[in-house]
């Protein structure tokens, strides 16, 4: 058995499960460490803009609307993240986090990876700044 | 009519070309090999399909941004790219990272060598047309992909380092689930040291198949696996000890066949090593912070350093001028020293069924080749060129094709008036 | 059998599309076990089936620089090779549709055809990796084809006829061959594996070296011609192996379990064993097969003189 080294695995495979996971009928959950989607708390940001320093793929992005009250919106692009968790060391306020969330990501446009925290009207009046530039 | 088509005094070349885009290699390289029926007679290489700049570009960033910019470089050795390029940047800086980040460091590297020696396990017995061993280890991989998903985050670029320590901490839970999954890793991989070293079909691909001696190998100046295989004692991690070997030392793994087979056991031998260390640093980390602070400038002066990766001696050369990005980041990598063992010496007499494996053989990572090399040799045909000089050939070609002279538009003044 | 008219044995049952599907059948079950053997999941059992399919569904490209007519001929005459021999060859114990005097020549013959086939379609495209792999091919066509025969035509010397059909008959009146003449089996069953170039001795269409070999250049319906070829050889091969050796005509069911057996043994050698290269395949062809036959020949003889 020897001189064909594989044989016992082979054999014994047939009464095995296969290793293939079925993945969409069987979700596999990301481990707990997993650099998923990145997780905002602008009730503790200072808008010390470090974050967005040494983010290497240069995708997240702080507005300050107002400092005083905390209004800030976050934008970031999952699409464009390299997971690699620098902001968050950055961050000296533990305002950013990293979640295992939203690996699965996919989407027709780089739109649709585009993420935005912070109050509603902020992020509406951001988006239709946004909308207006190119006719101004 | 005859006499064009065959003509008996010039023996035809019949060339083979091997990719860039080809089946054995998932990768682009492409190869040219000259047959005799099956025989290789000659053999060229050309590389550079995947140049992406990056040297150029870590010059416009800052150097936490470079560090995650070099670990881009290969998918497989990220790591160690890593580690290299921040041991510069510490050393410019005068920092000393905390024992246990030192140790981390370590630990994640042989873990990284883990997955990359199985990877190679796979592919190179793929390119020998034996798939179920090629199947059975990128299943025990997986294992390894898992330890590095859970501890370190992501699956591929991990991103270990952060300037001036570690991020993530390995505490004892995690230390426990390691010890459970390697001692089941070790467990299969002695099952694929006995197949290596047993299966008659395999031997019979792999014994005396690509041997290249001693002196041969130093003198082509290869590095890694692929010189330990032919008994060259050169290994970074025991000749210049760095971040955590120079607390816990590594054995150094040698044989002295030099050919295919000894490649194959070098590697897998190298990770029972990988193994126990990590089971032996496992019990005594050192305790202490994760990492210290790193300042944003960094004094201007010139650095090396070179990383025992997967594939071999992995170096980094480092300039800061004393502002936020470094001044100039050079990468010599593994692989490109390892190409001359193949190209000029050993492929020339092999069988043409024997090229794939012999290729697989060094662990090529076509990533990693795509560097500037300056050959400076003894014929003059290789000449270093500068800007200028490139600039005017340029002018002076694209002038000529054309059809004008250079000398009527003054592209002469334009150019020392600049 | 002789009741069925001639051509619907040759266009439906049990040559023609009956074949054929069950060709696809065998296919799967290949495949799958393969990955079974390699703890994979392996195709569903439409696959082989959606492969031909979308195959002969494609433009055919014919490369600039081959021999047009040739080019296109070859395929079908390939085609037309496998399926005139499944004529001659008992399935799934029924009667062979036709036979003639020596129809076991014939049949494999028809059968080295085929191969010939695959290395002219090598040879007339001008890729090099085709005509590499042509070399192979023919290269390794002599080598597996002595032996190959050999084991084959043992079973016809012990049953006194050049005949499938008598030789089927002997079979099933007689112990296994199998038992009595082991090494002829053995040699048959590697012989099978070469000549479909099957792993390991796939040596002729390593992908590692020399992409599709002598296929290189098919695309569309001329590679999904050849390789429905290919995949009826494997029955045929498989059923003239189950007749000769593991007793001769039985009833349907059990004569596809003793089939599906014989796979399995393929399949786990194709699992298991490193491809071979082509010199390796030759040396241990004409050093051990033909050997072995031989020997098994002179024992046939010794045995029948006494
Ligand atoms: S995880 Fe990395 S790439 Fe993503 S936003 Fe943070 S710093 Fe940028
Ligand atoms: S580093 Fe932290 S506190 Fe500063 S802007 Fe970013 S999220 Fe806010």
């Amino acid at each position: 058995m020897k001189l064909i080294g594989m044989i016992q695995d082979v054999l014994s495979s047939m009464f095995k499960k296969t290793a293939t996971i079925s993945y969409p009928l069987k979700p596999s959950p990301p481990p707990e460490r997993y650099h998923g989607r990145l997780d905002y708390n602008a009730a503790k940001c200072t808008g010390c803009m470090m974050c967005t320093r040494d983010c290497p793929a240069e995708t997240i992005q702080i507005k300050v609307i107002d400092r005083k009250t905390k209004q800030f919106v976050m934008t970031y692009n999952i699409g464009e993240c390299v997971y690699c968790k620098q902001c968050v060391f950055n961050c000296k306020f533990d305002a950013l986090h990293m979640t295992n969330l939203m690996w699965e990501s996919a989407s027709d446009s780089k739109e649709g990876f585009q993420l935005y925290f912070g109050k509603k009207e902020h992020i509406d009046s951001l988006l239709k700044q946004k909308n207006e530039e190119p006719t101004a | 009519m005859t006499d064009n088509l065959i003509d008996s005094n010039k023996s035809q070349k019949y060339i083979v070309p091997i990719g860039p885009q080809h089946p054995a290699l998932k990768e682009p390289g492409h190869f040219e090999f000259t047959v005799e029926g099956e025989i290789v007679v000659d053999a060229s290489i050309r590389l550079g399909y995947v140049h992406r700049g990056v040297e150029k570009a870590a010059e416009s960033r800052t150097w936490t941004q470079v560090l995650y910019l070099v670990e881009r470089v290969c998918g497989i050795c990220s790591h160690a790219h890593g580690t290299a390029f921040i041991q510069n940047a510490e050393a410019l800086a005068g920092i000393e990272i905390p024992p246990r980040a030192k140790v981390i460091r370590a630990i994640a590297g042989e873990i990284e060598r883990l997955h990359s020696h199985l990877l190679w396990l796979g592919v190179a017995a793929h390119e020998g047309g034996f798939d179920a061993m090629f199947m059975y280890s990128w299943r025990d991989r997986e294992i390894v992909m898992d330890i590095l998903e859970n501890f370190f985050g992501n699956r591929v670029n991990y991103s270990v380092n952060i300037p001036g320590g570690v991020k993530e901490d390995i505490t004892p839970e995690f230390a426990e689930q390691l010890r459970i999954k390697l001692d089941f890793l070790e467990k299969r991989l002695k099952h694929y040291l006995d197949v290596v070293n047993d299966d008659v079909t395999f031997r019979a691909r792999t014994v005396n198949i690509g041997t290249l001696g001693k002196e041969e190998m130093t003198r082509l100046g290869a590095t890694g696996p692929t010189a330990r295989s032919a008994g060259i004692t050169r290994d970074i991690r025991v000749d210049r000890p760095y971040s955590g070997f120079d607390i816990y030392p590594i054995n150094m793994i040698l044989d002295d066949h030099g050919d295919l087979n000894a490649r194959f056991v070098v590697r897998l031998k190298e990770c029972f090593e990988s193994i126990r260390y990590i089971r032996d640093v496992l019990e005594k980390i050192p305790e202490g912070e994760l990492s210290v602070k790193f300042p944003r400038k960094i004094p201007a002066g010139e650095s090396m350093s070179s990383v025992e990766a997967p594939r071999g001696e992995l170096f980094y050369f480092v300039r800061s001028n004393g502002t936020e990005n470094p001044d100039r980041v050079k990468v010599r990598t593994a692989s490109l020293c390892n190409w001359g063992t193949i190209v000029s010496a050993v492929a020339k007499g092999h069988k043409l069924a024997d090229m794939p494996m012999i290729l697989a053989g060094i662990d090529p990572c076509f990533s990693c080749n795509d560097r500037m090399v300056n050959i400076v040799g003894k014929e003059k045909n290789a000449q270093l060129w500068t800007w200028e000089q490139l600039r005017k050939y340029g002018i002076n070609y694209h002038a000529m094709q054309e059809g004008f002279n250079v000398s009527d538009c003054g592209i002469e003044q334009l150019r020392e008036e600049k | 059998m002789t009741a069925l008219h001639p051509l619907f044995a040759l266009f439906i049952f049990p040559a023609g599309l009956f074949l054929i599907l069950i060709s696809f059948f065998f296919e799967w079950l290949d495949r799958k076990l393969i990955a079974r053997f390699q703890n994979r999941q392996g195709p569903r059992f439409l696959q082989p089936f959606a492969d031909i399919f979308k195959l002969l569904a494609k433009e055919e490209i014919v490369p600039i620089g081959v021999h047009r007519t040739l080019f296109m001929a070859l395929p079908i005459f390939a085609f037309a090779c496998v399926m005139t021999a499944s004529l001659y060859v008992p399935f799934f114990g029924f009667k062979a549709a036709w036979h003639i005097r020596g129809d076991l020549i014939i049949a494999m013959y028809l059968l080295s055809a085929m191969t010939v086939c695959l290395g002219m379609a090598g040879t007339n495209s001008i890729n090099r990796f085709a005509v590499v792999g042509a070399t192979r091919t023919l290269t390794q066509l002599f080598a597996y084809e002595g032996p190959f025969m050999l084991a084959l035509l043992m079973p016809a010397l012990v049953a006194q006829s050049w005949t499938i059909s008598s030789i089927a008959d002997y079979a099933s009146n007689h112990t296994w061959m199998i038992v009595t003449q082991p090494i002829g089996f053995i040699v048959a069953i590697i012989g099978l594996i070469g000549k479909l170039e099957l792993p390991p001795f796939d040596a002729p269409e390593a992908e590692q070296e020399i992409v599709s070999g002598a296929l290189s250049e098919y695309s569309g319906r001329g590679f999904g011609l050849f390789k429905i070829a290919k995949n009826v050889e494997l029955v045929i091969g498989l059923a003239l192996i189950t007749v000769f050796y593991l007793g001769g005509i039985v009833n349907p069911l059990l004569f596809s379990i003793k089939m599906v057996v014989l796979l399995c043994v393929i399949a786990l050698m194709q699992s298991t064993l490193t491809r071979l290269r082509i010199d390796q395949t030759v040396g241990l062809w004409w050093q051990a097969g033909a050997i072995l036959s031989l020997a098994q020949l002179l024992i046939i003889i010794l045995v029948r003189v006494r």
